[in-house]
């Protein structure tokens, strides 16, 4: 699995920033000729990772949202998305699907969902004060 | 009638009240019927759009109080789990008065979404999609 290509990017974690984070991910994974339902899942996992960092990350101030992608010679795209916030205190609930802590009206809970099911592999690490870093993984089909 | 949700990058400066700050965003244009609220929404639907949608839709809902509100997507392109939260405190907003919520015109981008949040419920026609299990 040769390391083919990375590309890193820091961002304020304000929600404006969610639309471009996405599409600047996908830009680049674009040169591995991903189909459109691959660049769609890859889109949707960012933007869900992002949105973590903006809602919950830093709350009442901005802080900082580290991506990191990473292209590999087999297909596979490696994406982590971090920051430096508050941290999650159990992640095994975090990830359970329609758990939340913000807004039960407004935010569905769904977000380490929809990345676990649109990607291949995710790892989240992460404690009460050290920040939280999401690593997924996608592995496109064989092209040709 | 078209209400201009925040900034559009190719929004006329003051034709809907944008300033003209580039930042490609969704929009939603209402069509009123009987007792039916038509919400056509077009973009992508994060986070970040979600929060000026929620209030558009929000201001016409309450002052209509319709029996029925119809989220189209025939021009959506995109939507994560914020557009979930957006259909879901709607439908739940229609159910305080007694209203239906239903979605319409899914188009593939947003399919995914829909199965995998369990929405397929409030579909209105698609019955292809309806079938589709959540994986």
């Amino acid at each position: 699995m040769k390391k083919q290509n990375t590309m890193k990017l820091q961002l304020d974690s304000r929600s404006v920033n969610e639309s471009f984070a996405r599409s600047a991910v996908a830009g680049f994974v674009a040169q591995l000729d991903p189909t459109l339902d691959e660049l769609a899942d890859i889109k949707t996992a960012v933007s869900e990772a992002v949105t973590n960092c903006t809602v919950h990350a830093y709350p009442g101030t901005l802080g900082k949202v580290y991506i990191t992608v990473k292209l590999f010679g087999d297909g596979v795209v490696s994406i982590t998305v971090a920051d430096k916030g508050v941290g999650i205190e159990d992640v095994k609930k975090a990830r359970e699907p329609l758990f939340t802590t913000g807004d039960k009206a407004e935010r569905s809970g769904l977000g380490f969902a929809v990345m676990e099911s649109f990607m291949n592999t995710l790892k989240v690490y992460s404690a009460p004060g050290k920040g939280t870093r999401v690593l997924m993984s996608k592995k496109l089909a064989e092209r040709g | 009638m078209l209400f201009c949700i925040g900034y559009r990058p190719f929004c006329m400066a003051n034709k809907h009240g944008c300033t003209g700050k580039a930042v490609k965003m969704a929009s939603v244009v209402f069509t009123f019927e009987e007792n039916k609220i038509t919400a056509h929404i077009a973009g992508e639907i994060d986070h970040h759009a979600a929060a000026a949608l929620r209030l558009e839709i929000d201001e016409r809902i309450i002052s209509a109080t319709p029996k029925k509100l119809v989220f189209d997507m025939a021009s959506v392109s995109f939507m994560d789990s914020s557009g979930v939260g957006l259909i879901l405190g709607r439908k739940r907003l229609l159910e305080s008065f007694g209203g239906v919520t239903v979605i319409t015109a899914v188009k593939s981008a947003v399919q995914r979404m829909i199965i995998l949040s369990g929405l397929q419920a409030m579909l209105e026609g698609q019955e292809e999609i309806k079938k589709e299990v959540n994986v």
